[in-house]
This record gives C-alpha cells, structure tokens and sequence, in this order.
C-alpha cells in the first residue's frame, strides 16, 4: 500500500460483525434501529454498546421484531436522519414489506445482512438464500468477502446510498458465521478520513413541519408506474454512481474496487463464479489448478444489484466454459439466479458452455478440494454438453 | 524446538469442551499473532454450543494474506484442552505428520502417543489440571496449554501473551493466568 494511503488508516483485527459496527460508528449514522438475530446480534450489540458509551452519537431505537426494525429506519431516513439498521435470515424475510417501501419512498437507508439460510428445516448458517430473496426489492446489493470488504463497503454504501443520483437504500451482505464471526486483520480508515469522505446526509427526503409535504402517498392507475420508472432510473444511475465512489474510495485507501473480482482471468478458458467467502477459498483453489495446468481463473460478484451488464458483458464472453458456484436454490427454475444473470447478460452471443452448481445450503462447510472438485466435474458436464439442469455439490449420497 | 513450516498458511485446531475455554484461547493465540504482524483468521467451530460438549476452535496465519475460508482438516499445530479428548484417537485425524500436538495430560508424552498410535513429529503434554490447582486453586485448562504451544511452536513470543492476559483481566486474575501460561512453558513435556 502506498505510504500516502497507508497514513490515512490503521492495522485492526475484528470480526466481520465488529467490522460492520465499526464503519457504522466512523459513518456517524443518527439512527439505528434493529432486532437482534444469529448471526448478526453482534453488529447492534456492538453499535448500542458504542452509543451507550457515547462514542457514537446516535439514537438507538429497540423494537419488538424485524418488521419494525426497518419501519423505524424508514421513517428516521424521511426526516432526514442516517440511519442504519441489520439483519439475517427470518428476520430479513420478516422485513419484506418495508423493504419494498424503502425503495420506493426512496430512502438512503443501509443495511447489513449476515447472510444465512431460511427455515425450514431450521438452520442458523451461511448461505445466500435470504440475500437473493430480496433481489427485487429494488435495493442496491454488495456482498463482501471477508472484513476488509465487508468495512470498505459498508462507508462506501452511505456514500452511494446518499448521493442525490441515487437515493436508493444499499444492502451490504457477508457470509454468516464464516466472516460474521471469524476475527481477521484488516485496514480501518481513520476517524476523520470517514468523517471528511462522508459528510453529513444533506440529500433526500426531509419532513419538515415548516414545509409541509406529502410521503408515501396513495398512487393509483394515473401516477404509480412513474413513481416506479423513476425508481428504475436511479438504480440504473447507480451504476455510474458506484464507480465514482470506488474510484475516490481508492484514492483515499488504495483499495480499488470493481463489481467483478477478477482472479487470473486473463488467459483462462474456465472461469469458476462464486460470491461471499468461497471467492477466496475458489482463488487458494485455482492457484492449485494453475500449479497443475489447468487455464482456470476466479470471478468473484462484489455488485450484484445493479448487475453490472456491461463488465459482465466483457468479462464472460471470453471464456469457453463457466461454472458458476451458488449458495441458494430455485426450486422449478433452470438454474440459479447468478446462472440467469450471466446468461441473459450474454444472450444472444453465447457460445459460452455454462454448468451451474448448487452448493454449501445451510453452511455445508467448502473446501478448497471441494472447488477443485467442482471444477473437474463441471468442466467434464460442459464438454459433454451436458448444461440442461442445475447440479448439486456436497449433497451426502449424491 | 521450532515446528517445520511446510505451508504459507499455518493452521492450528483447538479441541476442548464448552466451557474450558477454547474459543479464549483459541481468540488469544490468534490476536498474539496479530500483534506481530501476522496475517490472521481465528474462528470457532460453528456446531452447537453447549456447555460440556465438544467445541473446536481454529486459527491460520501467514505473512501473505489468507484467502481460504473454510474450517480446518489438516492443522500444522493441534491443542486439545480436555483431558479426556486428549486421549480419543479422533481429535488427531487430519494432524500433519510434521506438526506439533499440544495436549493437556498427567500422562509421558511417549505412553500418550503410543497409546494413541500417533504419527506425528512432536507431542507435547501440560499438566494443565496440577499447573492450575497449584497457581489458581481451581481449574483452568486452557492457559496451561497455550503456553505450552508457545515454547514448542515458537509461533509467538511469550510476553505478546502475558500483555494480552493482563488486557483481557485486569488485576489478580490476569497475573494469576500469566502464572500458568508461563508454567506450561516450562513444563511441557515433548517427544
């Protein structure tokens, strides 16, 4: 890291939750309101432990459920407060509703999700199920790696989030447990790096007693298809939005984000897809593979709403085979939603074989064997030909 | 005694039960390391956590940084806190044959791994439950045997440790398990 970079920020070792709690402080939000949930209870333990102790001066709203949770969020982000709230699993599902209004009252709200699986049966690990169930809610969707993502995300979602392009609210989801849980080094900015990167919220709605308007109103036939193609167009505006921020946000750090991870792509004819934490496990994989001769490369999805058409455009119409490696199931589709996104992404040009794996369900732990296992048998499917179904991985008797 | 490298990432498995204080000393280990510049991930095992019944706790470490998640099957370094699953052949599956075990146990480190048919480089064994009773007056068994780990690793220095001890409990308490955590040091046990 350049010395210049380097000044701005300190050594830090956290776990995932603590990391997320720790970029909230230094993001200086108003409000936070949340339900505790496994594997996310840390986040806000840590955050009302902050505002307790008057390290952070914010207004912590308990509430009795999810539901509530976010509604709170909702109607501190309409008057004009930074506000903050987390989540996982059942708790994310239970917010459903209000994730929609979110969007649509278009509020700056972010949120943390520790990814975890759905009931039933129940289960309190790592996968993307709940992740993937909000994709159309109309949020912008990052999922990070390990903490350093996670962190990096977190300030840069208030940013995007906030940004009068945009005003749409920013989900930043990393594997439960996995990185929730596991205690990494990593690289914090400084207090007063965040805090000049940030600034106050300044945009977005703002009820105001001495300006009276009117917020979430009835829409019937005549005016709610433009309320929700304006909707459309943020998102879409989110994409030039997101690159700005990645872009000062390296300057600052020297951490340079994309939405797609690229792990020796260059000459590779497979390339392996994955999200959350088996990015890293699939790059420790492949340096295996490479080790051996196979020309395999790693794409990781940091950006998964807005999907970022273009790069993907670009990135995927260059290999020959891709498997793409995913924590949920659809049950009744013809895969899963990471398959149909690169898919339609590259329709009608596609002379890409592509092998979908459902894998890891409810925290089936993966290896790096386990990728490389993956790998040799969707490179065998593809070259038969065989891309007509959805395989699974790491299912016991399969 | 310096235990052989034979991976860029070094991974180390703590076994205890609830309660006998892996995920602490497993958290411990892994902050030491992280004072000293290392690259770090230091997590438990996420199965149920109950009192009394098996916990297991992993740290990796590098100088370059660590890019696999997943739990660990095959540790360079493995500790075992409870002494009873110190003497089940199962806690060592997967163990390199160059690594180190760290084991607390009233038993010769040769009885033990005879007894256990082990093949690997180094066992060590601390007397964790006498190290304790005598320092602490009750028993502690995993600050015993993380100093043990540290003279035949060599992974750490001691004092990073002591510092980290007496952060995490002040006072008596602190200096009493910077006691045992240097007594394990000096009594460990290895063949």
């Amino acid at each position: 890291m350049m010395a210049e970079a380097l000044a701005r920020q300190h050594r830090i070792a956290l776990t995932g939750n603590d990391a997320v709690a720790y970029a909230v402080k230094q993001a200086n939000v108003d409000v936070i309101s949340a339900y505790p949930i496994t594997p996310q209870t840390f986040v806000v333990e840590t955050l009302s432990r902050y505002v307790n102790d008057g390290e952070l001066n914010a207004k912590y709203i308990n509430v009795e459920s999810e539901h509530s949770a976010l509604s709170a969020v909702i109607g501190a982000s309409l008057a004009g407060a930074r506000t903050f709230t987390a989540t996982a699993s059942q708790g994310l599902a239970y917010m459903w509703e209000a994730l929609y209004a979110a969007s649509g009252l278009r509020l700056p709200i972010v949120m943390a999700l520790a990814a975890r699986a759905l009931s039933a049966p129940i289960n309190i690990h790592n996968d993307h199920s709940d992740f993937f169930g909000m994709r159309d809610a109309g949020w912008i969707m990052f999922n990070g790696e390990e903490a350093q993502e996670t962190y990096d995300l977190t300030i840069m979602a208030f940013k995007i989030a906030e940004d009068p392009r945009v005003l749409l609210p920013v989900v930043v989801s990393y594997d439960g447990f996995i990185v929730s849980h596991a205690i990494t080094n990593f690289y914090a900015l400084n207090d007063d790096v965040v805090k000049e990167f940030l600034g106050v919220r300044t945009t977005g709605p703002k009820i105001d007693p001495d300006n009276p308007r009117s917020y979430g109103v009835l829409a019937l036939q005549d005016s709610y298809f433009e309320f929700k193609r304006q909707q459309y167009e943020a998102m879409e505006n989110a994409r030039q939005v997101i690159q700005e921020v990645f872009k000062k946000y390296g300057e600052i750090s020297g951490r340079n984000y994309r939405p797609l991870k690229e792990y020796m792509t260059s000459d590779a004819e497979t390339c392996i897809v994955a999200m959350g934490s088996t990015v890293g496990t699939a790059r420790h994989a492949v340096k295996n593979l490479r080790e051996k001769g196979e020309k395999v490369g790693v794409v990781g999805i940091l950006q998964y709403r807005p999907w970022p058409v273009k790069e993907a455009e670009q990135l995927f119409s260059r290999f020959k085979r891709i498997i793409v490696m995913e924590k949920v199931m659809s049950p009744g589709a013809r895969a899963g939603p990471v398959y149909e996104d690169i898919t339609a992404t590259l329709y009608p040009n596609y002379n890409v074989k592509m092998i979908d794996f459902i894998y890891g369900l409810g925290g089936r732990d993966i290896p790096a064997q386990g990728v490389i296992d993956i790998y040799k048998r969707g490179k065998e499917l593809a070259d038969k030909g065989k891309t007509d179904k959805a395989y699974f991985y790491g299912v016991r008797g399969e | 005694m310096r235990m052989v490298k034979t991976s860029r990432i070094v991974e180390i498995r703590w076994h205890g039960r609830g309660g006998q204080g892996v995920v602490l000393a497993n958290q411990l280990i892994g902050m030491a390391l992280f004072e000293e510049g290392k690259n770090i991930q230091t997590f438990p095992d996420f199965g149920p956590e109950r009192t009394g019944g098996p916990v297991r706790g992993y740290t990796r470490f590098s100088e370059d940084p660590i890019d696999i998640h997943s739990s660990v099957y095959e540790p360079d370094i493995l500790a075992v806190i409870d002494p009873y699953l110190a003497e089940d052949p199962s806690v060592y599956v997967g163990l390199k044959p160059e690594g180190v075990a760290v084991v607390n146990s009233a038993k010769n480190p040769g009885d033990l791994k005879k007894k256990l048919g082990l093949n690997v480089k180094t066992l060590g064994v601390v007397d964790a439950a006498r190290i304790s009773k005598e320092v602490f007056g009750a028993y502690v068994f995993n600050t015993p045997v993380l100093g043990g780990l540290v003279r035949l690793t060599g992974i750490v220095r001691l004092e990073t440790l002591e510092k980290l001890f007496l952060n995490r409990f002040p006072g008596r308490v602190g200096e009493l398990n910077v006691k045992m955590l240097k007594r394990g040091y000096e009594e460990v046990a290895a063949q």
